[in-house]
C-alpha cells in the first residue's frame, strides 16, 4: 500500500494535536498538552478506490521562541496550515510557516484549517479574511476537534490534492 | 489571391479562372509533397503491415518493446501481474506435480534451511539449559525462573544474551517512509510505520541541535541510539537508511561486516525503485533477505576451565541411559516388594505351606502344599496384590491339612448334614446334634470315620426326625369325654386309634434310638361344677386314658397320669359351645438321650 507523509504545522496550541487524535482515534481530549518535537501516527485513507496509509506528523508548534523545524518537514507530500479561528494572529503565524515551507520544500499540496469553530463566540476570524485566503487559491476548512466538524474533511482534501498531485 | 480575384474582366475571366485553379492546385500539391511527403511515403510503406500484423514480426519486437517498457515504468507488469496469476493458479488446479516440481529446486533447500536453523537454535538452548542446570548460578536462575514465572531456558538466555538484534527497519531516508521491516520473532509490527517515522524524526532533531550548537556538517548523521540495554544503530546510505534495534552490547562487526554491506546491497540492486519511490514499498520486499542477514544475536561462550568437561550433547544420552536405569529399578524394586508382600500374605493362608519361592526367566515363582479347600492363590493374587498375574508362576501340590477348621470344613463337605445338624469337632472327636432324618443318621456313623482328621463320631446327639414329629402329633391330640364322665365323648374313635398307633411307634423308634420317652396325660375339666370334683374327675379322664394304652401293650412305666381340673382351661371361656374342648386330655412327651459315656 502507498505511503504518503503528511505534516501539521501552525502556531501553538491551535488544535494540531488533537485534530490528529480526533482523526485517527476519533476522540477529544480537553487537556491542554504541548507537543514536544514531533508525534507521528498513522491512519489508512480512500481516495477514489485506492487506499493510501498517511503517514501523520505532527509537529510541534511555533512561538516566539521557535520555529517550526523544516527538518522534519523533509519528503513531505503535502500538509495541513492549521490556524486558531479565535486568534486571528494565528493566521499570520500559518502564512509565515507556508511561506518558509515553499522556500525549503517548493510548492508542495497543502490545506489550511480553521480550527475551534466550536467556539463560534471567540470567533475572530471574518469572512473577508477567509475570502481573501480562498482568492489567492487557498483551499480552506473550518474544523472543530472537538465536535469532529470538518477534520475528516480536512484530511480527505489533502488526501486527494496530494494522490491527483 | 485576392488582388487577382478582385479583377472584373467576364470574357478572359473564365480562362484564367481555369489557369490559376491549375496553378493554385500545383502549388497546393507541392506543397503538400512537401509537407507530408515523407510522412506519406512512411505511411505507404506501413499500409500491409497495418492491415496485416505478422506474427513472426511481433516476435522479434515484443521482447525488446517488454523490456524497453519495464524499464519506463511499472505498467506492464501491473497489467500482467492478473494474468500471471490466474495462469498459476490454473496450472496449480490442473497439474500440481508440474508446479512443483518447478519450484522444488528453491523450496528444497529453503526448507532445509529452516529446519537446520530450527534445529540448531533449540540445541543451542538446550545446551545452555543443561549446562547452567546444576552449576550455584544456575541454581540461582531456576530460582529467578519460579519467581517470574518464564521457563528456565528463558532465563537462562535472558542472562547468557551478548546481543541480539531484535528488529531491522529500511527506511526512506527523506520521508521516513517505512519500506520494509523484519523482527526476530517474525511478529508484523503494527507501529512500524510510527517507529520508524519517530526514529528519521529523532535523527533529524538530533542532526539540526548538533548543527545549530556546535557547528556540525548538517550532513553528519546519528549513528547510534543507547537506552538501558536497548540499542538503535543507524546506517545510512543516500536515500535509505538500515536501523537495527539490538538488545545487549552488539560488537563493531554487525555494523561493518552485515549493515553496511547489506544497505549498499539494498541501494545497488534496488536503484530504480528508489529513485521511482512514491510512497509504495511493495517494491522492496525483495529487500527482507538483506534485512534477516542483519538478525544477529550471539550468547555467552562456556567459561572453560581447562579441566575435563563432558560435553552438553554427551549428556542427552547419558541422561536419557540414567533415566532408563532409574525407571528400571524403581519397577524392579517396587515388584520385588509387592512379590514379598505377596508371598508374606500367602504364608499366612490356611491349608498352604510354601516350599519355594525365587525368581526364574523373568518371573516370579512360589511352590508349596495347597489344601483343597484354602484359598486360591491366583485368586489372592488378582484381588490383594497390584503385582500384575502374569509375572507369577505357581505349583501346587495337593495336601490335606490336619488344623481343626479345616477337618470340620471337610467332614461338612462329605457328610453333608441338613440345616437341623451342628457338627463340632474337638480332639479329632465329632459331635453331631440336632434333629435329622433316621437315614443321614446312619450314613454319618458310616462316613465320618472316613473324613481325613476324624478320629471318632458321636451321632447320639440326632434324635430322629420321626420321634420329633410324634411327639409334636401326640402333643396336639385332644380327645374329649362326656359332661362329667370319663368316657369318649360320640365320634373319637378314630382319635383313639391314631393315639394308640403312635404312641407305639414312638416307643418303638425311642428304644431303636436307646432314647428315653416319657409320657404324661392331662386331665382336664370345664369350669361347671365344684372344683374337688372338677379334680377328680380330671384324675379319673387321665387315668382311664393312661389305662386304654396300657390295654393296647404299652409300657405303663414310661407314663404318668394327672387331673388339673378346671384350672388350665384349653379355652377361656367355660360356656357352650367351646366349653367342650375342656372336657378333654391332653399329652405331654419328654425326650431324654443317654448319659454321655462316662470315661473310666
Amino acid at each position: 500500500m502507498i505511503g504518503k507523509k503528511i505534516c501539521l504545522l501552525g502556531a501553538f496550541a491551535v488544535g494540531k494535536t488533537s485534530l490528529v487524535e480526533r482523526f485517527v482515534k476519533g476522540n477529544f481530549k480537553e487537556k491542554y498538552h504541548t507537543t514536544v518535537g514531533v508525534k507521528i501516527d498513522w491512519k489508512i485513507v480512500k481516495v477514489a478506490d485506492q487506499e493510501i496509509k498517511l503517514i501523520i506528523w505532527d509537529v510541534a508548534g511555533e512561538d516566539e521562541f521557535q520555529k517550526v523545524k523544516m527538518s522534519n518537514l523533509g519528503g513531505s507530500h503535502g500538509y495541513l496550515l492549521v490556524a486558531d479561528g479565535t486568534r486571528g494572529a494565528t493566521i499570520e503565524t500559518a502564512y509565515q510557516v507556508h511561506q518558509r515551507v515553499i522556500e525549503a520544500a517548493g510548492a508542495i499540496p497543502f490545506v489550511l484549517v480553521l480550527n475551534k469553530i466550536d467556539l463560534t463566540d471567540e470567533w475572530e476570524v471574518d469572512d473577508a479574511t477567509v475570502a481573501g485566503l480562498v482568492d489567492r487559491g487557498w483551499d480552506v476548512i473550518r474544523s472543530s476537534a472537538m465536535t469532529g466538524a470538518g477534520v475528516e474533511e480536512a484530511f480527505a482534501l489533502i488526501s486527494r490534492k496530494i494522490v491527483e498531485k | 489571391m485576392g488582388t487577382q480575384s478582385s479583377k472584373p474582366q467576364p470574357s478572359s475571366s473564365a480562362r484564367l479562372t481555369e489557369l490559376e485553379r491549375k496553378q493554385e492546385q500545383a502549388k497546393i500539391s507541392e506543397l503538400r509533397n512537401l509537407l507530408l511527403g515523407p510522412a506519406r511515403v512512411q505511411a505507404e510503406r506501413l499500409k500491409p503491415y497495418l492491415d496485416k500484423v505478422e506474427p513472426k514480426d511481433l516476435s522479434r519486437a515484443l521482447p525488446t518493446a517488454i523490456r524497453l517498457r519495464n524499464a519506463q515504468d511499472q505498467v506492464l507488469t501491473d497489467s500482467l501481474m492478473p494474468i500471471v496469476a490466474a495462469a498459476l493458479k490454473t496450472a496449480v488446479k490442473r497439474d500440481p506435480q508440474a508446479v512443483a516440481d518447478a519450484i522444488f529446486p528453491v523450496m528444497a533447500p529453503a526448507i532445509r534451511q529452516a529446519i537446520a536453523t530450527t534445529f540448531n537454535q533449540l540445541i543451542q538452548s538446550l545446551d545452555r539449559s543443561l549446562e547452567h542446570s546444576l552449576s550455584l548460578k544456575g541454581l540461582r536462575w531456576r530460582l529467578e525462573a519460579f519467581r517470574t514465572g518464564k521457563s528456565f531456558a528463558e532465563v537462562v538466555l535472558y542472562h547468557t544474551l551478548l546481543f541480539r538484534v531484535e528488529y531491522v527497519f529500511l527506511i526512506h531516508r527523506e520521508t521516513g517512509l517505512l519500506l520494509q521491516h523484519v523482527s526476530r520473532d517474525g511478529g508484523e509490527g503494527k507501529n512500524a510505520e510510527i517507529i520508524a517515522g519517530m526514529m528519521t524524526a529523532i535523527k533529524s532533531a538530533w542532526q539540526d541541535f548538533m548543527h545549530d550548537s556546535f557547528g556540525n556538517d548538517p550532513n553528519a548523521s546519528l549513528s547510534e541510539i543507547h537506552v538501558s540495554n536497548l540499542a538503535i544503530w543507524f546506517e545510512q546510505g543516500p536515500q535509505l537508511v538500515l536501523a537495527c534495534v539490538i538488545r545487549g552490547s552488539a560488537p563493531e562487526e554487525l555494523r561493518t561486516n552485515l549493515m553496511a554491506p547489506a544497505i549498499e546491497a539494498i541501494h545497488r540492486e534496488q536503484a530504480e525503485e528508489i529513485a521511482r519511490f512514491d510512497g509504495d514499498p511493495d517494491p522492496f520486499v525483495t529487500t527482507r533477505h538483506r534485512l534477516e542477514s542483519c538478525l544477529q544475536q550471539r550468547y555467552e561462550k562456556p567459561e572453560g576451565d581447562g579441566g575435563f568437561r563432558v560435553s552438553p550433547r554427551l549428556l542427552i544420552p547419558l541422561a536419557v541411559i540414567l533415566l532408563a536405569l532409574v525407571t528400571w529399578a524403581f519397577f524392579s524394586i517396587r515388584d520385588k516388594l509387592r512379590w514379598s508382600d505377596y508371598v508374606k500374605h500367602l504364608e499366612a493362608q490356611p491349608g498352604i505351606v510354601i516350599t519355594e519361592t525365587g525368581e526364574r526367566n523373568g518371573k516370579f515363582f512360589v511352590a508349596g502344599l495347597r489344601d483343597p479347600m484354602a484359598v486360591d492363590p491366583d485368586r489372592l493374587l488378582r484381588e490383594t496384590s497390584m503385582l500384575s498375574p502374569s509375572k507369577v508362576e505357581g505349583r501346587w501340590e495337593a495336601y490335606q491339612t490336619l488344623r481343626p477348621d479345616f477337618i470340620l470344613a471337610r467332614a461338612k463337605a462329605i457328610l453333608a448334614p441338613p440345616d437341623s445338624v451342628t457338627l463340632t469337632l474337638k480332639d479329632g472327636m465329632l459331635d453331631a446334634t440336632g434333629s435329622a432324618p433316621r437315614q443321614w443318621i446312619s450314613e454319618a456313623r458310616r462316613l465320618a470315620l472316613a473324613v481325613p482328621g476324624v478320629t471318632g463320631f458321636r451321632g447320639n446327639g440326632v434324635i430322629d426326625e420321626e420321634i420329633l414329629q410324634l411327639k409334636a402329633q401326640m402333643e396336639n391330640e385332644v380327645p374329649r369325654f362326656i359332661v362329667g364322665t370319663s368316657q369318649f365323648a360320640a365320634g373319637q374313635t378314630e382319635t383313639r386309634d391314631r393315639l394308640i398307633a403312635d404312641a407305639r411307634r414312638l416307643f418303638a423308634l425311642a428304644d431303636a434310638s436307646s432314647l428315653n420317652v416319657r409320657m404324661t396325660v392331662v386331665g382336664h375339666t370345664d369350669e361347671t361344677g365344684p372344683a374337688e370334683l372338677n379334680d377328680r374327675l380330671s384324675q379319673e379322664r387321665a387315668a382311664s386314658v393312661k389305662a386304654l394304652l396300657v390295654a393296647a401293650g404299652l409300657d405303663g412305666g414310661r407314663m404318668d397320669a394327672m387331673g388339673v381340673g378346671s384350672r388350665e382351661p384349653l379355652q377361656a371361656n367355660s360356656g357352650a359351645p367351646g366349653s367342650e374342648i375342656n372336657r378333654s386330655v391332653t399329652f405331654r412327651v419328654a425326650l431324654e438321650g443317654p448319659a454321655p459315656p462316662r470315661k473310666s
